[in-house]
């Protein structure tokens, strides 16, 4: 029971922070470093990088 | 995984226009490296970063954002095909100036360093040029406050030319100092071709020939006799009447009898 109590509270912890993390129109992009790259166009190394162009962000997954 | 054809297309369409496309996936390299190498062939950059659903409050697969040349959030939803071509002409439009703006703050700077250095005249060449091709109101407040700034240089040699009146020795004198300094812009060319008028003159040559002869003949006064001093001085007044050292010679012709 404590446990499944402890797990519910992860959750909803886990939860809220996604919720009002979400990143949305007219929030600055947060900038995140690469881990590994393929394809990139020059010798970018974080979001930051590609200020001055027009940037699509897609989280994708394989799946 | 649905949707990569229609990234790819997007990506050819607008990608020299200033498109970047990054595909985000927090999964393990070797399953990222087998999507990028195999049959789909993305043209668009591919990156891993685990932590991208954490950083970003992902709700759910795929999520994308699309950000301005500042890296602010102009669109977040899920499918990009959402987007049509109308959306993506008006985003890379307004991309435009805001490069063309990024370029132009250089050139400010530029014209700040030449300020600095005192060349004022090329400062505001620069400055100018700037201005009339900028469309940002930061840029713009910036070039007029530099042009004020430029302005008060010119000022001040104007009135220094003003208090020489008309002894053009001296106005010659500020002109080329201040056509020197302004080298470059409007005003700096224009002081540079009065003041070559000015010294091609006659009413300037007699006014500078006037001049040294006074001052040569003024130490020996004291040791003339009266009538030759008085008529040394007429002479110089009788030739150069109009200029200030020939005003100046009369008055002094007073002062040695009649």
């Amino acid at each position: 029971m404590r446990l499944h109590l402890a797990l519910s509270a992860l959750t909803a912890i886990a939860f809220a922070t996604t919720a009002s993390a979400a990143v949305s129109v007219g929030d600055m992009a947060p900038n995140f470093k690469f881990e590994k790259t393929w394809n990139a166009t020059g010798a970018q190394t974080q979001l930051d990088d590609y200020r001055g162009k027009l940037v699509i962000v897609e989280a994708w997954a394989t799946w | 995984m649905a949707g990569v054809p229609h990234l790819k297309e997007l990506y050819a369409k607008y990608k020299d226009r200033g498109l970047e496309l990054l595909a985000v996936s927090n999964e393990e390299e070797s399953k990222i490296a087998g999507f990028v190498n195999g049959d789909k062939k993305p043209n668009y950059t591919v990156i891993r970063y685990s932590k991208i659903a954490e950083l970003y409050g992902l709700k759910g697969w795929p999520s994308a954002w699309v950000l301005d040349a500042e890296g602010k959030v102009l669109w977040a939803d899920h499918f990009l095909n959402k987007i049509d071509d109308a959306q993506w002409e008006k985003w890379l439009e307004n991309l435009a100036p805001a490069k063309v703006d990024k370029e132009l703050a250089k050139d400010l700077n530029s014209a700040v360093k030449s300020f600095d250095k005192g060349e004022i005249g090329k400062a505001m060449a620069d400055t100018k040029k700037v201005a009339d091709a900028a469309t940002d109101d930061a840029v713009k407040a910036d070039c007029d406050y530099l042009l004020a700034l430029c302005d008060k240089h010119v000022k001040l040699f104007e009135n220094k030319m003003k208090a020489a009146g008309d002894d053009l020795v001296a106005k010659a004198a500020v002109m080329e100092e201040g056509a020197a300094k302004l080298k470059g812009s409007e005003v700096g060319t224009k002081w540079d071709t009065e003041v070559k008028e000015l010294k091609k003159s006659k009413t300037y040559k007699d006014t500078a020939a006037s001049a040294e002869d006074l001052a040569k003949l003024k130490p020996t006064l004291k040791d003339l006799k009266e009538s030759t001093a008085r008529k040394k001085l007429e002479a110089i007044a009788k030739k150069y009447p109009d200029t200030p050292a020939g005003k100046e010679a009369a008055e002094l012709a007073k002062d040695f009898g009649s």
